[in-house]
């Protein structure tokens, strides 16, 4: 019976996530932010993301900072 | 009725039935026959017999189906180490039987059978089938014995010591029983089947001194105290006797050694059969301890401890012999992990489902599967048994489970004898005898599976069940509360470029309690051979978010949540190691508050539940099993 009762408790703390994932609307963070200048701002096409998260191929960053390379 | 002088020793003798043929003088044990209506010829001499635990006495009455009979008298027969009483039994309508009462079990036996016919005595075979008219018999015992003492009228003439030839016989079913007597010629199949007191409705049994039972009310005559004392011939140690007349057999508690006990009219003496120095061995409950198992009181009179040994190994256990003196007795078992059994000898005889050993056993509607099987050898044995036992002895055994209960086969040469066991839990054990006991570790052969259970399936699928309803309103709610909107929803195709990059339309991000975006971008493009990249700007604060994580081949997926309000725009890019001719095609989909994928973990959940029971059920069972001949 313990097994059933331990499993119930888990269902129980997954279903009260998943209403307050409901009410609310979050869920799990899968993205990041930064905050860039206003020129980037101005010219969106300017901007240059930092890729250290991704895996794959990543295009060459000159800077440390991702909206730096676009200044 | 008759009454008449004892011709040997002038005492009166009464003859209460006319069906009786012979009485015992209680004062000088002649049996007398009689010889016309009112002579009495002595025949011979017997020993008188002496009280044992045995509730049912000379007077005594009960009722068998709608016949009623009286007690007239009995013999007590024995053969090598066993003893057993048969009290002679008339009916009304002064016809006659038997009631037998040894190895735990009353057997009633209301007349013999003519006209059957039998086999002979050397033909017999221990645990055989043989067929007696319509009925099926498994022969279980083939033996000689004698009578060893007597009392009251019985329906012939009686002496000391004569060995006869018997065999008893039992059928499937658990009631119906036989013995075959080939004391004459020709033999006399008597059928007979197996009883209680209750189901009788014995009245005038004997009151025992510190015993009660609820369901036997009537009980006559002063209370007759139990317990006698000896002292041990070898060590000189004073014992108690606890059960007196049905005790063959003692082991000193001081000394170890194993005692025969004769007796002597009401007195018991004490024969070494082995004698012992030494460390005395001591079980885990003690001797004399009393305890209620099923609204029963047992108490503990002896113990042995047994093993089988396979691959070197012994597995041994412990045996506490339980007596009642109306209910017979019992086995309490404790195996070497701390798994407990109480044992019944078994009135029936299972059927077997095949000719080996290992075949499936089937008792009433439950079938049984082999276990194990081996050699049981006695270790240790202490206090006090109903047969002889000794150090080193040995039967073949055979084990089948059907739990919680397990059918145990032992035979010798003389007797095949069957017991049915069922688990007691630890807890029961310590309830029942007010000790605590250790907590067994490992899988009993005949232990409940607790996740075979009807109550623990119930209650998963009922809380499977629920789970289920609530993650499914919880879904339809989602469903319901989330704005679901689509802000952008644009295809690109690449240049094949070492960068594309696109600008989005604008769009708005309103302030808000659920201003959560979901990206979502497919690709043409193989992963191998570049990235899409997705950065929503918020062109009023300036804040970037990089919501995408790569989920499959050529899509990838993320979320933002809580994201600032105002007018965004999404940079989007296709980034190569180099230059390619595959115009690749990539759509990006952003939306507004999207519906929450979270609740569809809640709503597959449930179906885990019973999955790890199934899981866990059969994980137990292979423990079980792989303890068994059958393992690997």
């Amino acid at each position: 019976m313990k097994i059933v009762v331990f499993m119930t408790i888990i269902g129980v703390f997954i279903l009260a996530g998943s209403l307050l994932s409901t009410v609310t609307g979050v869920g799990i963070t899968t993205g990041r932010s930064e905050t860039v200048p206003v020129s980037v701002r101005n010219n969106p096409s300017s901007y240059r993301p930092v890729y250290g998260t991704y895996s794959g191929y990543h295009t060459p960053v000159s800077s440390s900072g991702g909206y730096s390379a676009g200044k | 009725m008759l009454s008449a002088e004892c011709p040997s020793c002038g005492a009166p003798v009464l003859f209460q039935h006319a069906a009786s043929a012979a009485a015992v003088c209680g004062s000088c044990q002649s049996t007398v026959i009689r010889d016309g209506i009112d002579e009495l010829v002595v025949w011979g001499k017997v020993s008188a017999f002496s009280r044992d635990l045995s509730p049912i006495q000379v007077g005594a009455s009960g009722v068998l189906g709608d016949r009623p009979f009286q007690v007239a008298g009995v013999l007590r027969r024995s053969r090598p180490g066993v003893r057993w009483n048969e009290w002679y039994i008339v009916f009304d309508d002064r016809t006659t039987g038997w009631l037998s009462e040894g190895n735990g079990f009353l057997q009633i036996f209301g007349g013999a059978h003519a006209g059957a016919v039998l086999p002979s005595y050397a033909s017999l075979h221990l645990g055989e089938a043989i067929e007696i008219g319509d009925d099926r018999y498994i022969v279980i015992e083939r033996a000689e014995a004698a009578v060893v003492a007597a009392e009251g009228e019985l329906p012939f003439a009686v002496s000391d010591g004569l060995m006869r030839p018997y065999a008893d016989l039992r059928r499937s079913d658990g009631r119906a029983t036989g013995t075959i007597d080939y004391a004459d010629s020709p033999p006399e199949f008597w059928p007979g089947r197996i009883v209680t007191l209750e189901s009788l409705k014995m009245e005038g049994l004997r009151a025992f001194a510190g015993w009660s039972d609820p369901t036997l009310v009537s009980m006559q005559g002063p209370e007759v105290q139990l317990r006698r004392g000896l002292d041990c011939p070898n060590c000189g140690g004073s014992l108690p006797l606890r059960a007196p007349g049905t005790t063959v057999q003692l082991v000193c508690e001081y000394c170890g050694s194993e005692l025969s006990i004769e007796e002597v009219g009401d007195e018991n003496t004490a024969r070494v059969l082995r004698a012992h120095r030494g460390q005395v061995w001591k079980p885990r409950l003690p001797l004399g301890k009393r305890g209620r198992i099923d609204d029963v009181e047992w108490e503990i009179i002896g113990a042995m401890k047994r093993a089988v040994r396979a691959d070197g190994i012994d597995y041994p256990w412990v045996e506490y012999f339980l007596h009642n003196p109306y209910r017979g007795s019992r086995f309490l078992m404790e195996d070497q992990r701390g798994h407990w059994n109480l044992a019944d000898r078994l009135g029936g005889v299972p059927t077997s489902q095949g000719t080996s050993a290992w075949a499936r056993q089937r008792l009433g509607s439950e079938v049984y599967r082999h276990f194990s099987g081996g050699k049981a050898v006695v270790r240790n044995v202490l206090g006090e048994l109903d047969w002889e036992v000794k150090v080193g002895d040995s039967v073949d055994t055979h084990d089948y489970v059907s739990p919680p209960h397990m059918l145990s086969r032992e035979g010798d040469r003389h007797e095949v004898a069957w017991s049915r066991s069922t688990y007691l839990s630890k807890e029961a054990v310590e309830d029942a005898f007010g000790v605590s006991v250790r907590s067994p570790w490992g899988v009993a052969a005949n232990q409940p599976n607790p996740y075979s259970k009807r109550s623990i399936w119930l209650a998963a699928i009922l809380s499977a069940g629920s789970l289920w309803v609530g993650s499914l309103v919880v879904l339809l709610l989602g469903i319901f509360l989330a704005r679901n909107e689509t802000v952008l929803d644009s295809s690109y195709t690449s240049t094949g470029a070492v960068s594309d990059v696109w600008v989005s339309e604008p769009f708005a991000v309103d302030a808000g309690f659920r201003n959560h975006l979901g990206v979502r971008s497919s690709t043409t493009m193989l992963r191998s051979a570049g990235q899409v990249h997705v950065a929503l700007i918020n062109q009023d604060n300036g804040q970037v978010y990089l919501p995408l994580n790569t989920t499959s081949q050529n899509a990838a997926s993320g979320s933002i949540y809580f994201a600032d309000p105002g007018a965004y725009v999404a940079r989007v890019e296709i980034a190569r190691p180099a230059p390619s001719a595959a115009q690749d095609k990539l759509n990006v989909k952003i939306v507004l508050d999207p519906i929450s994928g979270f609740p569809c973990f809640a709503f597959f959940f449930p179906f885990l539940i019973p999955i790890v029971l199934t899981l866990a059920r059969a994980s137990f069972e292979s423990r079980r099993w792989s303890e068994s001949d059958h393992a690997g």
